[in-house]
């Protein structure tokens, strides 16, 4: 059995030790094959949460692995940070070098913003998890194979199967060839979409001809414990009638499994509609989605902001909602929230998501919109989920800070995740 | 997972974490309140709109205030003497559950230990992979051929480990069935490497000839378990009653391992009364064939494929997700069952009623593909 690729550190909160946890990173990281960039990075971010700790809680447990996730770099942090603290993790949060608070938290605001992607989390005993990672960097894709002529007699009976590494490599110019908007992330770059699947974070079908020539495919992602994200079906020219078959390998993969709800993007043409519900447009791109069991209704919150869209929505999907006041919800304790954010500036999209309550969330989401319009996103997309009270609490603030709602996707976390996007200005 | 610093996780056993549990629907009122609709019209189980048998409902009419209600027979003596009469069988060939899949468990717990290894259909009804999931046993699963089950593909995939092959028959969703002759044949070149089991839960409904005669085979296939159930064709799915039959020597197995007393007195009463009516069944049968005729030919007008030969059920389907047709029929008053968890994407299974429901029911199918 082959041993997972990864490295931890136990070891007290203590300045004098940050110089281990940042080499021990950096060298874990390149020993994996990742460039500079991505190790240093990896390693200084790690070592400025470390420092922060050291400070404010010192002494206490602080649990680090770094993992070869081959298509990322990984560590995950366990930690005895205040939750009060966490607020400066905030990605766009601004710098205020006269703030002492703020240089106090300098470090640990660096050190959300020296890595791809950063999450804060809780494990089932309420210590802090951080999760942040370093993306390799992929060369560009070669020159497109054209795929082979369309053989019209072709079917989908038994040619549907897991793509070995190199139909992987097919697959992913398949994608780059067939989309006709931005190239999801996964297929960008030669090799990321194999090494994803290697590492157990994307998988994929593909139809083949006899020779073994991909013809069509289909990948997902599962988002959350709950959720799949789909990307395609992708159709070779003149192989458009194998996409619903396709689609359908992967629902009953999916079928009797804990997955609840499939989404989907139309990406490239040939999309399966009949499969999909149609939700709408977000960043421009038309979104489906699709509940893989009988929904047997739920209770979701909302605020005078949002209650009348929700109850139009349920309306029109005959989506079974007792729908429960969030005024009722409990005013926050600690001063400040904290919002994730999820950046791809690649496509210039940032997704922000409210992790932790605060009294100044309206301010803090007014301040994320406009730090991300001054960097250049152009879509700025914000979920809250309305089986939560203090999300759906947001919604006013939501829309003082310039959101409008966009689409509404049942089931997907908790309870129905609001979509919601940055008007433009 | 923890209670009070608690590690639950540590105490289950792997093959349970990794189970993931069946998602129950709330109440009928529950469920109809939350649609907006004063009642929701019951096609998703496959019950009989009908109810029981007279000689039944008699019986649950004289359970009432002032009787005192003592045990039942621990091992469900009355009904299982009613079965052996009305098969014109041996008692100790007839086990009673609540419910067959109470008896469908009790089977998996003699025979399987964890590794072992169960084979059946991958679209089929699920009590058997559930429960064998549930239990650590690798379930093999064989793809339907032109939706029946497959039986060379069934013994390829038996091996020195496989304790049950598992048959539904009819087929619950496609209502395709094996004849006697190929299930003889099926269970002859098994040659007892496993128990062959055969849920017959829709047998009633099989009003063509060559449906396999399970006294014949039993006399000569000693690894042949049979279940039967009361919850279809007999409308007593509330009260739970089910039961098997197979040779004396698996029941003595099988009971060692049944829990007594898990079938009530009421439902041994009731179900021992509704066999003394036979009749029920003919009027059951006529009622399916009306409705089978009646949605064949309102969903070739719709141009909605079907798939479904013998059972209380059609299996239609639609284009669009199943899931999505369920909560736009739920919200026009019927209850539906999708097919994505029995992996047909797209599909949902028709319980067959009566004329004014499957008119009614029509009307409200046609709104929602229309509006689509």
């Amino acid at each position: 059995m082959t041993a997972a690729r990864e490295i931890s550190l136990s070891l007290p909160a203590d300045v004098a030790l940050a110089a281990t946890v940042r080499s021990t990173a950096h060298a874990a990281v390149s020993g994996f094959g990742f460039d500079e960039a991505a190790a240093s990075g990896l390693a200084q971010s790690l070592d400025e949460i470390f420092e922060f700790v050291a400070t404010v809680r010192a002494g206490t447990a602080f649990h680090v692995t770094v993992a070869d996730r081959r298509h990322r770099a990984e560590a995950e942090v366990r930690c005895d940070l205040p939750r009060a603290e966490l607020h400066w993790l905030s990605a766009v949060r601004p710098i205020d070098l006269n703030d002492e608070d703020a240089l106090r938290a300098l470090g640990l605001l660096l050190s959300s913003r020296l890595v791809d992607r950063f999450s804060v989390g809780f494990d089932p005993l309420g210590a802090v998890v951080l999760r942040l990672s370093k993306d390799r960097a992929y060369p560009p894709a070669s020159a497109t194979a054209e795929p082979r002529p369309a053989d019209p007699d072709i079917r989908s009976d038994g040619l549907v199967r897991v793509p070995s590494d190199g139909q992987m490599l097919r697959l992913a110019s398949l994608f780059r060839t067939a989309c006709t908007g931005p190239v999801p992330l996964p297929f960008r770059g030669e090799g990321r979409a194999a090494d994803m699947r290697t590492a157990g974070d994307l998988d994929a079908a593909v139809v083949t001809d006899p020779g073994g020539g991909v013809q069509g495919a289909i990948a997902w992602v599962r988002t959350s414990p709950r959720l799949v994200t789909v990307f395609g079906p992708v159709m070779a020219a003149g192989r458009e009638h194998l996409a619903a078959p396709l689609t359908d390998h992967l629902l009953r993969l999916l079928a009797r499994s804990d997955t609840l709800v499939v989404v989907a993007e139309r990406i490239a043409p040939g999309f399966p509609d009949t499969q999909f519900e149609r939700l709408g447009t977000l960043a421009g791109r038309e979104v489906f989605y699709r509940g893989l069991e009988e929904d047997p209704g739920a209770f979701c919150w909302a605020d005078d902001e949002t209650r009348p869209l929700l109850e139009a929505v349920h309306e029109r999907m005959s989506l079974p909602r007792d729908v429960l006041d969030a005024a009722t919800v409990l005013e926050p304790v600690l001063a400040h929230g904290l919002v994730g954010a999820e950046i791809d500036r690649s496509t210039k999209q940032v997704t922000l998501r409210p992790l932790i309550d605060g009294r100044d969330m309206a301010i803090l989401l007014a301040t994320h919109v406009d730090l991300c319009r001054r960097d250049g996103f152009e879509h700025i997309l914000l979920a809250t989920d309305h089986g939560i009270g203090w999300h759906a609490r947001l919604g006013g603030a939501i829309r003082i800070a310039g959101f409008a709602p966009r689409i509404l996707l049942p089931n997907a976390a908790t309870g129905d995740v609001l979509m919601w996007e940055a008007e433009l200005t | 997972m923890s209670g009070g610093g608690l590690d639950l996780h540590r105490l289950v056993p792997p093959h349970v974490m990794a189970f993931e549990p069946d998602s129950v629907a709330p109440p009928d009122a529950v469920l109809a309140g939350r649609y907006g609709v004063p009642g929701l019209i019951r096609l998703h189980n496959n019950e009989n709109p009908l109810g029981p048998p007279e000689a039944a409902r008699a019986v649950l009419a004289s359970v009432g205030a002032g009787h005192s209600i003592p045990y039942p027979s621990g091992d469900a003596w009355i009904v299982r003497r009613a079965v052996a009469d009305f098969l014109a069988i041996d008692a100790d060939m007839v086990v009673a559950g609540n419910g067959a899949n109470e008896v469908i468990g009790a089977v998996l717990k003699t025979f399987c230990a964890q590794g072992d290894n169960l084979v059946t259909a991958d679209q089929t009804f699920a009590v058997a992979e559930w429960v064998g999931r549930a239990a650590g046993v690798d379930v093999r699963l064989v793809p339907l051929r032109d939706h029946t089950f497959d039986d060379a593909g069934l013994l390829a995939r038996v091996d020195a480990r496989t304790k049950l092959v598992v048959i539904c028959n009819p087929n619950n969703p496609t209502g395709t069935w094996w004849t006697h002759d190929r299930l003889d044949d099926f269970l002859r070149r098994l040659a007892g490497r496993a128990i062959a089991v055969v849920d017959e839960a829709y047998q009633e409904f099989v009003d063509e000839p060559g449906f396999p005669d399970t006294r014949a085979l039993l006399a000569r296939h000693p690894n042949l378990i049979v279940f039967r159930t009361f919850s279809k064709a007999w409308g007593l799915a509330g009260l739970r009653l089910g039961y098997l039959i197979a040779s004396p020597e698996i029941v003595a197995l099988v009971r060692r391992v049944m829990i007594s007393y898990s079938v009530n007195a009421v439902a041994q009463a009731a179900g021992a009364a509704a066999l003394s009516e036979p009749q029920h069944l003919e009027r059951t049968r006529a009622m399916v064939r009306d409705a089978d005729r009646f949605l064949r030919r309102e969903l070739a007008r719709l141009e909605l494929p079907v798939i479904g030969r013998s059972g209380n059920f059609l299996l239609v389907r639609l284009p669009m997700p199943d899931t999505t047709a369920h909560r736009h029929l739920a919200r026009r008053g019927f209850l539906v069952r999708t097919m994505s968890p029995f992996r047909f994407p797209n599909h949902i299974r028709v319980t067959f009623s009566t004329l004014p429901i499957m008119e009614r029911f029509i009307g409200a199918l046609e709104e929602v593909v229309r509006v689509r």
